[in-house]
């Protein structure tokens, strides 16, 4: 596969399979505590909407590429900011749409690649945010290229990605000893698996090329996703965030992630 | 006529009650159940071989009549069992 991949045809399976399970609320989780700590404006992410509306508004344009179904967007939208959110997928807006008109925020909900959009807003943006992107592309290097051309000097970049760790720990931990040595990561044709799952070091060297200041790095489930039995991972859900968060800039476990979060400042 | 019933017979005697094998993968390691991949091999080798020939690392042969099936009988396995839309971020 050479292509991007669209997410058209598992909008839903995604939502089921992902957002509405813990492992979605640890994610956010871990996103909105990192975001929230870093970026002025953003520190209401997890605030009810009476807490919100009390705040001072700062005004953002903030850029969600490839914000898929805007769990995140739709939060930030509800902080004042301007949201504009991106994805090739139209059914993958479409669920944003209804998720940002459920909750009466407003947004703008734009259907192009993430490259496209970019290159027609340089210096658009205070924030971009780009989860879950990098393990999908064939060029990853070219999409953070455009990421930072759409980002003004001094704004933020938010990247989460796949971490190739998370892979060989879980078959280390099922005996499945011929797929690290082959080094096969690779998802099947149709599953939410990502076709390249990424390693810490080799995304920090791309990001290394660019003017950026480090502000943030941590790991998304370092331990949830490991639990073998499944309705292990149903018990004490308050504690596993709790702890997840937690351990998710402590090593050796943040490397374990399974998403690597990492914010940068744009010198 | 009496021949040609008793060769329909033992033909249906043996599709109902051969034990075919399926294949069964797990791709992403984080998904608890193996997906069903392949059906219908006549013997645990050629299942095995099937698997080989996909470079599947992770994956089940089970054996399966076509009588068990008919009753919903067919017996279940694996760390949580079967599922076929089972799917994993």
């Amino acid at each position: 596969m050479t292509t991007d991949r669209n997410f058209d045809d598992l909008a839903h399976r995604f939502k089921r399979n992902v957002y509405d399970r813990l492992k979605g609320q640890i994610r956010l989780a871990v996103l909105k505590r990192d975001l929230g700590e870093s970026i002025p404006g953003f520190g209401g992410l997890g605030d009810t909407p009476e807490v919100v509306g009390e705040r001072s508004r700062a005004e953002l344009q903030v850029l969600d590429a490839g914000g898929g179904q805007g769990q995140l967007a739709v939060e930030l939208a509800r902080l004042g900011h301007n949201v504009d959110l991106c994805d090739i997928s139209a059914n993958m807006l479409e669920l944003a749409r209804d998720l940002f008109a459920s909750q009466s925020q407003r947004g703008n909900f734009i259907h192009d690649s993430i490259q496209n959009h970019c290159q027609r807003h340089p210096a658009g943006y205070d924030v971009v945010l780009c989860h879950a992107v990098l393990e999908w592309v064939a060029q990853p290097q070219a999409l953070l290229e455009a990421l930072l051309l759409a980002l003004k000097p001094g704004g933020y970049l938010s990247l989460t990605f796949y971490n190739v760790n998370g892979i060989v720990m879980k078959n280390l931990l099922r005996a499945n000893f011929s797929k690290i040595i082959n080094g096969d990561y690779r998802g099947y044709r149709g599953s939410l698996t990502p076709t390249w799952p990424r390693h810490i070091d080799e995304v920090r060297g791309w990001l290394a090329r660019f003017e950026l200041a480090p502000i943030c790095h941590s790991g998304i489930r370092c331990f949830h996703d490991y639990i073998l039995e499944p309705e292990h991972r149903l018990v004490n859900p308050q504690q596993q965030l709790d702890l997840e968060l937690k351990l998710s800039r402590e090593e050796p476990f943040r490397s374990l992630g399974r998403y690597i979060h990492l914010l940068v400042r744009k010198i | 006529m009496a021949k040609s019933l008793t060769v329909f017979l033992a033909l249906m005697l043996f599709y109902m009650f051969y034990p075919f094998w399926d294949l069964y993968v797990r791709d992403d390691p984080f998904a608890d159940r193996y997906q069903s991949s392949l059906k219908g091999f006549w013997s645990h080798d050629r299942c095995v071989e099937a698997a080989r020939a996909q470079k599947t690392y992770d994956y089940r042969c089970r054996k399966r009549t076509n009588f068990a099936s008919l009753l919903g009988t067919a017996q279940k396995f694996g760390d949580s069992g079967i599922g076929r839309n089972e799917v994993e971020e």
